[in-house]
């Protein structure tokens, strides 16, 4: 099942083989993988008597020998053995359960075609996913895998959605040159190509407010301006996720579904966020969006090199917001708003790295943060020439 | 006039539950109208609710920079009036004050529906109500110590386990005939009454603990809550105790409803020592930080749409706190109830839609946002409250056999 | 015990509790600068590269800039239309000029509004003898790839900004190598000045909807 639109997924260590999850390995096929553990290494045992006696006549490993790694013990036994905490085993338990009982549901249903099934099958696991954070490299390309199978088979169009993990040693800055910004819009309209928005509420993620020369006051400025750019004795600011360090919104959200990722971006989980709105509530910077209606795309207009954490497709009723373009990023590209802009007033780098753009930026120009005495820490600068 | 006497005790909790079924489905015509109106608000309630799930919550009136509305008003509110039922537990257990004895149980009734009720707010206003299990421990994530939200869900919902265990408790030993054991509920009851103080503390720190909204980052927030909900609540309180008088034949002595309505009195004196605290605060020198508060009481950059409801709801206040410091007033029962009537629509006002709406205006960068709800979310919310009144007549309906059937058993044990 | 005691026993775990549950960011969050700042070590940006996003864009080191780190502008002589210039022009100025007292203009289409003319002609920038270069005060002959140290004659604080990245634009992404736009392919070196347009999209975040 590959697409030409694939892109090669970064070298993650699958898990050591415990015998759980389905033999097949690609996410659209309709075994009882559930959660992701559990389910499946069940079916290697067999209820033959004989190899019941066998069983019972094992005897116990020999002292400092792990017994889920003791060869000598059947496989059986050491899945037996092999120690979870709680935590997993009532997730394994759950997951394995009601994916089970969703395949019994669905599988038994005389009507409907292969793919009306699989997609409920998929639709089911879908739901009882967990937090992606918390979930093994393999268990998140599963998920991964079944949100492409389940675009494909509602759309019949074919996206790649990457789990790729945060680049160690990196850790995004931003800065903006309020000297360079006329205006344009740019980059918001190159974020919207990029990001997926809802096209029906024309959700944006930046914000351009245009102050009069001689004031700084957020509230005097105007935001609702479309006129020929810059206006004479103007000067314009933009807005957005400064991706703090200190993110209020992680500390308020009841589930963690959004946090800050090593990179320091802050992202969201679309499929945990329960749209509660309180990080919406918590964020100084109007930097959150809710999907208050069922998001809508033009088929043609989505852009299909996705990331979990990012610009992937949105359900109703979940948070989003900027996310420093985490699918371009972590692979070396700036930020849709980076490149769009035309007068090269958005800087964007790794602030770990000395010989960085921003890095100098940070250690030259007069730079300044917006409500800096919140304390939030954003990694957002503004500065001028 | 039917006289109401307790069911035939059978002893078990079967029993209990079946003649509570059986006195809560039958009563006078007026009892089965107004249980009629709640069940047909609940159905419009229902339906709107309907609508809201199809649609999402587009089809209320909250976006971006108003992201919490009336649902969240209400739900502050009743979080208020659920706490405030304390004041009759507390005196009656930690004092041994037996004129509250008789009203304790409709506290705590009322505590339940207000939980209900407020519970019932927040999931309608989640964006994803099926996803509601990812809160549970275990095999979701809940994130406790860090989220107020998750510190709330935790008090909301073990205070509505102790306003149900307790009472429980009580009226079925009340209903098999023997005395409820103190050395089993009496430690709930302590531990309620700290419960009921944290519950609407813990609500008012969710917004308090914000930054971002300095309308709502401020110390007195939650002492200011406990206020206006202690003076709410037993407003709230005598009403309906004057309607269990009228309607039932339990009685409810003057002097209970009397020290309600001292207890409301000082709550709302000291409620608008608050809001006087507040005003010059924010209007001595007026800030950015200010806003909101100019946004609520004067009106900022011609927009006044709250102006009116604040000085309404502080007009209330006022007027209702000054009847009740008059002691004759205070003791004259139609003056009182329209007083309580006052003190209750004023700090229903102050507490929704001068709390929560006030906290997003102006927005993060300074522009002054609107909002009004739409008749989904007014239809909702008002099922909902008839959801709450429906539980409290349900539970009062249940209870007051009983209690009149444990006071006649001891009225004859004692003679 | 007694009821009081289990009461200030509850009291006593409480607070106990309370104490312990100081989080990671329940305090003061290290401070972003501070964090950056120490790190001083040369950082591999965990190997990646903007070379894929390049497309293969011819560029030019730049030269002149000891301080900074090595970068690359994208080469301007592979992307004129008309270069070299002596492909067609193989004589001299003054050979080209026509009989005197007649006005003939080289590249009549350009009309210089750069700075007053007291500062600035054709001559200043181009070499008239040797069309395929640009010529300095200092330096003399400079190729169209590295015009920036024309611009730098008088733009040195631009320039200087430029080559750190505080101005102009980076092609490809964040990641090394760092190749930036050269300063003609945002500024018309004739006439630098922009114009004002329209917004590319109307912005519909409304704070006051």
């Amino acid at each position: 099942m590959t697409t030409p639109l694939r892109r090669p997924l970064p070298v993650i260590q699958p898990r050591p083989a415990h015998g759980g999850g389905c033999g097949c390995g690609s996410g659209g096929c309709g075994c009882g993988s559930g959660g992701g553990r559990g389910g499946g290494g069940w079916s290697d045992a067999e209820a033959g008597l004989d190899r019941v006696r066998r069983l019972a006549a094992e005897t116990p490993s020999p002292a400092g020998i792990d017994p889920a790694e003791d060869p000598h013990l059947s496989g059986f036994r050491q899945l037996l053995e092999r120690q979870v905490d709680r935590r997993t085993a009532l997730g394994s338990i759950a997951g394995g359960l009601l994916a089970g009982l969703g395949l019994f549901q669905t599988a038994c249903n005389p009507i409907g075609s292969a793919e009306a099934r699989e997609k409920a099958v998929l639709d089911w696991q879908e739901y009882f996913q967990g937090n992606f954070r918390l979930m093994t490299n393999q268990e998140k390309v599963d998920t991964v895998r079944r949100l492409e199978r389940l675009h494909e088979l509602r759309t019949g169009q074919r996206v790649d959605i990457s789990p790729s993990d945060a680049r160690p040693g990196v850790l995004y800055g931003y800065a903006f040159n309020i000297s360079k910004c006329r205006g344009y819009m740019d980059c918001i309209r190159g974020c919207v190509k990029e990001n997926n928005q809802d096209r029906k509420t024309a959700i944006q993620y930046i914000r351009i407010h245009e102050h009069q020369k001689g004031q700084m006051d957020f509230g005097q400025a105007e935001d609702e301006f479309f006129h020929e750019v810059p206006a004479a004795g103007h000067f314009y600011v933009g807005t957005q996720c400064f991706h703090c360090q200190n993110p209020p919104c992680v500390d308020v959200c009841p589930v963690k579904a959004t946090w800050m990722e090593p990179d320091g971006i802050v992202v969201v989980d679309y499929n945990w966020c329960i749209g509660c709105r309180y990080c919406i509530a918590a964020c100084p910077y109007d930097a959150r969006r809710f999907n208050w209606s069922e998001p809508v795309v033009p088929a043609d207009e989505v852009n299909p090199h996705q990331h979990y954490l990012g610009n992937r497709l949105r359900k109703r009723g979940v948070v989003e917001k900027c996310t420093f373009c985490i699918q371009r990023s972590r692979e070396g590209r700036n930020p849709a708003c980076v490149e769009a802009c035309p007068t090269g007033a958005r800087i964007f780098g790794n602030l770990l790295d000395p010989d960085s753009e921003i890095r100098w930026v940070l250690a030259n120009k007069k730079v300044f943060r917006l409500k800096e005495d919140l304390g939030t820490e954003p990694k957002f600068w503004y500065y001028m020439d | 006039m039917r006289t109401l006497t307790a069911p035939p005790p059978r002893a078990s909790l079967r029993g209990f539950f079946v003649s509570g079924l059986r006195e809560v489905t039958s009563g006078r015509p007026l009892y089965h109208a107004w249980m009629a109106v709640l069940t047909l608000v609940m159905l419009a309630g229902a339906f709107a609710y309907s609508v809201q799930l199809r649609e999402g919550l587009a089809a209320t009136g909250m976006h971006d920079h108003v992201s919490w509305g009336l649902y969240i008003s209400c739900f502050t509110f009743l979080v208020g009036m659920a706490a405030a039922a304390v004041i009759l537990v507390m005196p009656t257990y930690v004092l041994h004050d037996q004129d509250f004895k008789s009203a304790v149980l409709f506290g705590e009734g009322l505590a339940v529906a207000s939980l209900v009720t407020a519970i019932g707010f927040v999931v309608v206003d989640v964006g994803g109500p099926e996803r509601l299990w990812h809160l549970t421990p275990g095999i979701g994530i809940f994130n406790w110590p860090r989220s107020m939200l998750a510190w709330d869900i935790l008090v909301l919902n073990g205070y509505l386990a102790l306003n149900l265990a307790v009472p429980f408790y009580i009226l079925y030993s009340h209903y098999r005939g023997r005395e409820p054991n103190p050395r089993y509920y009496v430690p709930l009851v302590f531990l309620s009454i700290l419960w009921a103080v944290s519950v609407h503390l813990v609500t008012a720190f969710l917004y308090a603990g914000l930054p971002a909204r300095p309308y709502w980052n401020t110390a007195l927030l939650g002492p200011r809550f406990l206020a206006t909900a202690f003076a709410a609540g037993p407003a709230l309180m005598i009403i309906i105790l004057a309607v269990i008088r009228r309607t039932t034949a339990y009685a409810v002595p003057d002097s209970t409803i009397q020290k309600l309505a001292l207890v409301a009195t000082v709550a709302a004196q000291v409620g608008i020592v608050m809001l006087v605290s507040e005003l010059f605060t924010e209007f001595y020198r007026t800030t950015h930080h200010a806003a909101s508060a100019v946004y609520l009481y004067r009106g900022l950059e011609g927009r006044t749409d709250l102006v009116p409801w604040s000085w309404t709801s502080i007009g209330l206040t006022v007027v209702a706190a000054g009847m009740l410091s008059v002691h004759r007033v205070r003791r004259a029962a139609p003056f009182l109830y329209l007083a309580c009537a006052l003190l209750f629509a004023g700090v229903l006002i102050e507490k929704s839609i001068g709390t929560i709406i006030p906290g997003f205006v102006p927005e993060p960068w300074g522009k002054i946002p609107r909002y009004a709800p739409t008749w989904v979310e007014l239809t909702v919310s008002a099922g909902l409250w008839a959801l709450g009144a429906f539980v409290f007549t349900v539970l009062a309906k249940a209870a007051i056999p009983i209690e009149l059937g444990h006071q006649a058993a001891r009225r004859s044990r004692e003679d | 015990m007694s009821i009081r005691g289990r009461l200030a026993a509850a009291l006593l775990a409480l607070t106990l509790g309370l104490a312990g549950c100081h989080e990671e960011g329940g305090g003061h969050a290290p401070s972003v600068l501070g964090l950056a700042q120490r790190a001083t070590a040369p950082n591999p940006n965990a190997g990646l590269s903007s070379e894929p996003y390049l497309a293969g864009a011819p560029r030019v080191e730049a030269i002149g800039f000891p301080d900074r780190p090595r970068f690359f502008v994208l080469a301007r002589t592979a992307v004129i239309e008309k270069y070299p210039c002596s492909t067609c022009h193989t004589v001299p100025l003054e050979r080209m000029r026509g009989p005197a007292g007649t006005p003939r203009r080289a590249h009549w289409s350009v009309t210089l509004q750069h700075a007053p003319a007291a500062v600035m002609s054709c001559a200043t920038c181009h070499a008239p003898d040797a069309p395929d270069s640009l010529r300095t005060l200092e330096k003399g002959a400079v190729g169209f790839d590295h015009s920036y140290q024309v611009c730098a004659q008088c733009h040195s604080r631009q320039v200087a900004d430029w080559a750190s990245g505080a101005h102009g634009k980076r092609a490809g992404g964040w990641a090394p190598p760092r190749v930036v736009y050269a300063c003609a392919q945002c500024h018309d070196p004739h006439a630098p000045r922009w114009d004002t347009r329209w917004p590319a999209v109307a912005e519909t975040t409304r704070g006051d909807r």
